[in-house]
């Protein structure tokens, strides 16, 4: 059998792959994740490497997607080339996929400190001869005493128990949460009490390291999601997973392999022990959380889109496979309904929607758009396909909120200025740079209502100085419109298509919200707060919400944005009984409702098209 | 009167009322509803397919335009049905079973009736015994499939086997098309052809009917 060697650059790591097998598959192989929105179809045009010798001649895939001077150079879309030789490849940094930003701004629940999980300290004297109690029955009922009543326990607690008592110790501390006995730890660990929350998101996936006992956030980091290099969007996911044998469970190491990673980082950042958590809480969307879980997703990508479990649900650590404390319980929040996942549950558990007697609007505007409405009385939710824009895919320059991201675009004394996330060197647009961008064209009136790019002679006013040096020919007879240069052949470009992108998922988010305020019979100024949480930067203007008609009918002052909520939801469910509790009610009372097939989403759908000027 | 540049400007911009009446006009000084359809509104719509296709225009003009295209056929299609003018061909269009997503599918509806086509709308999540069934009915000569999800892709390649197993598959033309369908992909399940877009799907329906 023929093997060929391939070296990847900048990682210097090689393997040997029989001839035929894809360049990004043979780097996954190696751990080597290279960016990707399709899957591998071979549509996105983003999984671009350099690789000259040892591979397969381009295939029409490529020459379609691939310009004539990038061939020449030997750029090849590695879900196209295939091992023939031994090779060289050379991955860009844009197409190496880069942890996130860490995105952990957000509302923060007011609850008190009150976690679920506890230590308690006990006094356990050895038996005296003929004394009618057992060690472990002591303990249940030292537990008792102190208010703590244990229905479960995993019987391996009791097998442990005979080493935990050294000499004359009587201190043991138990760990118990809800109404389970985790663990019983010899001598007193009670000043040790630590706990995650993890919220894992189709494209990023973020955790907090919390000390339990003194309120304190030890440590927070993020970081892409490596099932992106299956594909960008959750369909895509369950694709993979139906049409590869072993699939799910690939997908499943893959995010419990990143969690673990994490974790690992948060605890040498806090210098404690993996075995000291005893607590995790899970948030994510329903595919995710049901591929962390082990769970075929493939009924939720057809209609009518079942879940496979709502949640919540307890489970331990060590049947996960998370690296904390193998008895540790991962606190799984309850999911809303087929595309209403976990995360939106989370959010809600730190907004006060179903609290108030006012009407409330909350939206997180990602992949899948989820939004909810209502107030104490009623709470609706829906799910709406807004396609992948808000997190940079489909966008010619788009990328997700990272490193070099443009996050704000400003027009100051008819200059267009730039902020980069981390002030780097712009290296693409991510969501809120691409509506920010977007608002200041149109307000200009150099983008019309309909979405279309003006010619730079069509510009009037004013704003022709200003705008016409930024309109460029496109194709086709378009116009698109440069946004910065970053080299002498290069220039970041905001095209017409990546407007006609926008517009889709702005139209899909302003119909959702158009169905639930009919379904409650409610007027946008009847709305007295507008919740916008998402990874798509937390830097976005609620003007440019307003005039792009994301949200329609709505006043700026109104919109709060949030950031990535889900993760403070579950920091929230991880400190707070209360906030626990809470989520289990939102779980039970809100309200699904299917927008897809209702015929004025399709005609909402399209009337929402236009900027709102 | 042998100008039908101001009709065809109607169409573009979707100017419904102005269709009707200029269609009634052109009829009124003795053009033939067959002269009307080829010399004002097909060009129209072609225009509008190309103009939709670089991204000048979008779905709500493309809308407009299809209203105010049907607002001249509504009134040519008795007359051609009575000259016994034939339709380019018929066609069969519809979204695939387990998927509810229709836009796509009604825009290359709308660019198919713009063209000269006979257009069955099929509907949505259509099963492939439906498709078959209507295919046979109508005659038709061109099949449409439309998936926008990755994961009912599988169902274009059912109604394929169900036109086969059927044994109709030589009588139909199959053209596939919607977000995550590729070229290869046609290929792969045995399509006669993939549509990039509403505007590309026409060109493709004529060279499969041989037009």
């Amino acid at each position: 059998m023929a093997e060929h060697k391939i070296t990847f650059l900048p990682h210097k790591k090689s393997g040997f792959f029989e001839k035929g097998i894809s360049i990004r598959d043979a780097a996954l192989e190696l751990g080597i994740l290279i960016e990707s929105d399709c899957a591998g179809i071979g549509t996105c045009a983003k999984c671009k490497v350099n690789v000259k010798d040892g591979v397969s001649s381009p295939s029409q895939v490529e020459k379609n997607l691939l310009a004539r001077h990038e061939l020449d150079k030997g750029v090849r879309l590695s879900c196209q080339a295939q091992i023939a030789g031994n090779s060289l490849c050379v991955i860009p940094p844009e197409s190496q996929p880069m942890a996130g930003q860490i995105l952990t701004s957000g509302m923060v629940g007011q609850t008190t400190l009150d976690p679920d999980i506890k230590k308690v300290l006990l006094n356990v004297p050895s038996s005296r001869l003929g004394e009618k109690y057992f060690d472990f029955e002591k303990v249940l009922n030292l537990l008792g005493q102190k208010g703590h009543l244990i229905r479960n326990y995993d019987f391996q607690i009791v097998r442990n128990l005979p080493e935990l008592r050294h000499g004359d110790e009587n201190a043991f501390t138990a760990v118990i949460d809800q109404e389970e006995l985790l663990a019983i730890e010899s001598g007193d660990t009670s000043d040790s009490l630590y706990g995650v929350a993890v919220d894992i998101g189709t494209t990023t996936v973020a955790a907090k390291l919390l000390n339990l006992n003194t309120d304190e956030v030890l440590a927070v980091i993020s970081a892409a999601n490596p099932q992106s290099a299956h594909g960008a969007d959750v369909v895509s996911r369950i694709k993979y997973i139906v049409e590869h044998p072993g699939g799910l469970k690939r997908l499943n190491r893959l995010i419990i392999k990143l969690i673990n990673g994490l974790l690992t980082s948060l605890i040498e950042n806090a210098g404690i022990r993996a075995t000291k958590i005893y607590k995790l809480t899970l948030a994510g969307n329903t595919v995710m959380q049901h591929i962390a879980l082990n769970i075929d997703p493939r009924n939720l990508a057809y209609s009518p889109y079942t879940p496979v479990f709502q949640g919540p649900v307890t489970l331990k650590a060590k049947s996960l496979g998370i690296e904390i404390n193998p008895t540790a319980a991962v606190y799984n929040l309850a999911n809303l309904a087929c595309f209403v996942g976990s995360d939106i549950t989370a959010v809600l558990t730190v907004l006060d929607l179903d609290e108030k007697d006012e009407m409330q609007l909350a939206v997180d505007l990602g992949t899948n758009g989820e939004i909810v409405l209502g107030n104490k009385h009623r709470l609706l939710c829906c799910s709406s396909p807004a396609g992948p824009a808000w997190e940079g895919a489909c966008i010619t320059w788009g990328m997700r909120a990272t490193h070099g991201a443009i996050e704000r675009a400003e027009f100051i004394d008819g200059e267009l200025r730039l902020r980069t996330i981390g002030g780097a060197d712009p290296l693409g647009i991510c969501g809120s740079g691409l509506i920010d961008l977007i608002g200041e064209f149109v307000r200009a009136g150099a983008i019309d209502g309909t979405g279309r790019i003006l010619r730079a002679s069509q510009l009037q006013g004013q704003s022709q100085n200003i705008f016409k040096e930024h309109i460029i020919h496109g194709k086709n007879g378009v116009n698109d419109i440069a946004v910065t240069r970053i080299d002498e052949n290069r220039s970041i470009t905001l095209t017409q298509n990546d407007v006609r992108e926008v517009q889709l998922a702005k139209s899909a988010i302003a119909a959702g919200i158009q169905i639930l305020m009919q379904e409650l019979n409610v007027k946008p100024a009847q709305v007295s707060n507008v919740f916008i949480a998402g990874a798509f930067g937390n830097h976005a203007r609620g003007q440019d919400v307003v005039d792009l008609g994301i949200i329609p009918g709505i006043s700026p002052e109104k919109i709060v944005f949030i950031g990535n909520a889900a993760l403070t939801g579950a920091e929230a469910v991880l400190r707070s009984k209360e906030a626990r509790e809470k989520a289990e009610r939102i779980a039970k009372k809100i309200e699904y409702i299917e927008i897809a097939d209702r015929p004025e989403f399709q005609d909402n759908f399209v009337e929402g098209l236009n900027f709102a000027n | 009167m042998d100008d039908y540049s101001e009709l065809q400007k109607c169409v573009i911009t979707g100017k419904k009322l102005e269709v009707a009446e200029t269609t009634s006009q052109f009829l009124d000084s003795g053009k033939t509803a067959k002269e009307i359809l080829d010399g004002g509104l097909i060009p129209a719509m072609a225009i509008v397919g190309q103009k939709f296709e670089a991204g000048e225009f979008f779905i709500p003009e493309m809308l407009l335009a299809a209203r105010a295209l049907n607002a001249g056929l509504d009134i040519l299609k008795p007359l051609l049905e009575e000259s016994d003018v034939k339709p380019l061909a018929k066609v069969v269009i519809g979204t695939v079973k387990g998927d509810i997503h229709d836009i796509g599918k009604n825009l290359v509806g709308i660019m198919l009736r713009g063209s000269g086509f006979e257009v069955i709308d099929a509907g949505v999540d259509v099963s492939p015994a439906k498709f078959v069934e209507l295919a046979n009915e109508s005659g038709a000569d061109v099949v449409g499939l439309s998936a926008l999800l990755t994961t009912t892709m599988p169902a274009m390649k059912d109604t394929i086997d169900e036109f086969e197993s059927m044994g109709l598959r030589s009588k139909v033309k199959i053209m596939i098309g919607g977000a995550p369908v590729t070229e290869d992909y046609a290929k792969t399940i045995g399509a006669d052809g993939f549509g990039r877009n509403a505007a590309n799907a026409v060109g493709l329906a004529k060279s499969l009917v041989g037009g």
